[in-house]
């Protein structure tokens, strides 16, 4: 007898992936747990993050929007808007660090910088670029729109119950001279890029952890009761500063950002890790999910995914759960900032 | 003068306050009144509204006094109340974009504006809108927008939005309305008056969450002649 001879079918390659038809594997999850229907689930992180959300909503699940549209805004240009992406009106928040930027100024531990940016007489927030479609048409109408996005980021850790936060790129800018991050490189939505304050930092396994180790344990601090689901976003980056292939770079980047998940999610008892970049990214799919551009994530991959997040909280934890409402899973409406470097490649080579 | 109302069950309050002030007004108003849900199932053609939806004809018949159709042709102006229109109040802090898009969107998708644009096809006369009352405070659908501002420059930019079709929009009166406009205060709403199986019931407090009285439909009656240029009789 050998300890193999009774582990469960699903720790064996052959009946567990190989037997099966891809759409077949499951118990790919065994969630810390229980989100219920009832428990305020708030979302951030990078492009494919916004699916749970939506995903959570169309089960007649809670989520968390605490920066809601006003109302009589046509669900077009909510979108348009940025409301009701993620739980507030932060935009895409790609690293761990920027999460943690985000939670600094929540608490109050440090102001967002004053730095705006200009572009044809309006107005954009460095740390938001895109988050209203031309900008703002005043400093001040820009400084009031992200107090108030900050606020409703405080208030969303503070009430929910989970946090869900999809971690998406090792690759950063920072301001040197301020020390602060962006979430896109100055210069390609809006702002200027000056060579001597913007620096361009891939973040290692190292730093990556610390930072996210420390984020967390700042925000259960604020909201002791909080649960905090990590994923990985399986979409590849848009373009590299590596210095690498953007393939390589891509396969570096989301494996560490996997093992830095996997490894706090092992650590913190109240962190857990679902394995959403495995369904979508892993051979036995064959890169099924992926449309034309091997970069989207096709709506069939998106709704698996969230089939199996649901199914093996089903399992652990047998709900009663809500009637799941048809929504759009469409992935080419998901608004990813980082999308807007593809309007970059090739200048001037 | 003859004006029409067409509308949802708010026009049960204007309707109270007519029945006691027709005399001091040198108007005859008409009533087309049915639930939101159906009183914008019609059509339109050559000046004459219509449904093929027996309860809305129903309602309209009771309301009216008769009559299944609205023919357009006998009024010089036509007032729309209700129909599921809600002066959108603009929370603190939306950009100047936003608040446009906003009151573009409140065009665009509303059953008032969709039906006012049918309808101002073969009616060339002043079309004035009367939105819902705002709801009280302490209603749960009252919280949604938490911090209202701007009340003066919504109703401008409604009115610009409007002009196009030749609306003349009458604000939920502000003496109806908290200090800070965001809310109906609880003396316009106790008493609502219902439309229950058409008939104007002015003995039951219908819902005091999202209907106005008498005293509120007689404020929206003097907004309404205000923007016609209509006087009291003297």
């Amino acid at each position: 007898m050998n300890p193999y001879e009774t582990l469960d079918e699903i720790f064996f390659w052959s009946p567990a992936v190989a037997k099966k038809s891809m759409f077949d594997i499951n118990r790919l999850w065994d969630p810390k747990f229980k989100i219920g229907p009832k428990m305020k689930v708030a979302t951030y992180g990078s492009c494919f993050a916004q699916h749970i959300g939506r995903a959570l909503a169309g089960r007649n699940f809670n989520w968390m929007i605490a920066e809601p549209a006003p109302q009589g805004l046509s669900k077009d240009n909510s979108k348009k808007f940025n409301y009701g992406i993620f739980s507030a009106r932060t935009g895409n928040i790609y690293t761990t660090t920027l999460l943690a930027q985000w939670v600094s100024w929540a608490t109050g531990d440090v102001s967002p910088p004053g730095e705006v940016w200009e572009k044809g007489g309006r107005y954009y927030d460095p740390f938001r670029p895109n988050i209203e479609p031309n900008g703002f048409e005043s400093r001040e109408e820009m400084k009031v729109s992200r107090s108030l996005a900050v606020e409703a980021f405080k208030k969303s850790i503070l009430e929910c119950d989970v946090l869900v936060f999809t971690m998406g790129l090792t690759e950063s800018w920072f301001n040197a001279e301020g020390g602060y991050e962006y979430p896109m490189c100055p210069g390609t939505v809006a702002g200027e890029f000056d060579e001597k304050k913007h620096q361009f930092v891939n973040q290692d396994y190292t730093q990556i952890r610390k930072a996210l180790v420390s984020c967390l344990r700042g925000i259960k601090k604020l909201n002791p009761k909080l649960k905090v689901l990590l994923t990985v976003s399986p979409v590849p980056l848009t373009a590299t500063m590596s210095g690498k292939h953007v393939l390589v770079a891509t396969m570096e980047s989301k494996s560490i950002l996997r093992a830095v998940a996997g490894s706090v999610a092992s650590e913190l008892r109240f962190v857990d890790y679902f394995p959403s970049y495995e369904i979508i990214n892993s051979a036995p799919y064959k890169g099924a999910f992926f449309e034309p551009n091997m970069r989207s994530v096709n709506p069939v991959g998106v709704n698996h995914v969230m089939d199996q997040f649901f199914s093996c909280l089903q399992d652990k934890f047998p709900l009663k759960l809500p009637e799941k409402r048809i929504v759009d899973a469409g992935s080419d409406d998901a608004v990813c900032e980082e999308e807007l470097l593809n309007a970059f490649q090739g200048g001037g080579k | 003068m003859n004006i029409c109302v067409i509308g949802s069950s708010h026009v049960a309050a204007l309707k109270a306050a007519w029945d006691n002030e027709a005399a001091a007004w040198p108007v005859r108003m008409t009533f087309f009144a049915a639930p939101g849900g159906i009183a914008s199932k019609v059509k339109s053609s050559e000046g004459i509204i219509c449904s093929t939806d027996n309860r809305l004809k129903e309602f309209w018949k009771k309301t009216s006094g008769g009559e299944e159709k609205v023919n357009l042709r006998r009024y010089d102006a036509l007032v729309i109340v209700g129909l599921q229109f809600s002066f959108p109040l603009l929370r603190a802090g939306l950009s100047r974009q936003v608040r446009e898009v906003l009151i573009s969107d409140v065009f665009c998708f509303s059953k008032t504006f969709s039906f006012i644009s049918m309808v101002r096809k073969s009616f060339s006369g002043p079309i004035v809108v009367c939105p819902r009352p705002l709801y009280p405070e302490g209603s749960k659908a009252a919280t949604r927008e938490d911090l209202v501002e701007s009340f003066d420059d919504t109703l401008e930019a409604l009115e610009e939005e409007g002009s196009g079709l030749q609306i003349l929009f009458t604000p939920p009166p502000l003496k109806a309305l908290s200090t800070d406009r965001r809310f109906t205060r609880p003396e316009y709403l106790s008493g609502a008056p219902s439309l229950k199986g058409g008939e104007f019931n002015a003995d039951k407090d219908f819902d005091r969450e999202a209907h106005a009285n008498e005293a509120y439909g007689s404020l929206v009656l003097r907004e309404i002649f205000e923007k016609l240029g209509i006087s009291q009789i003297d």
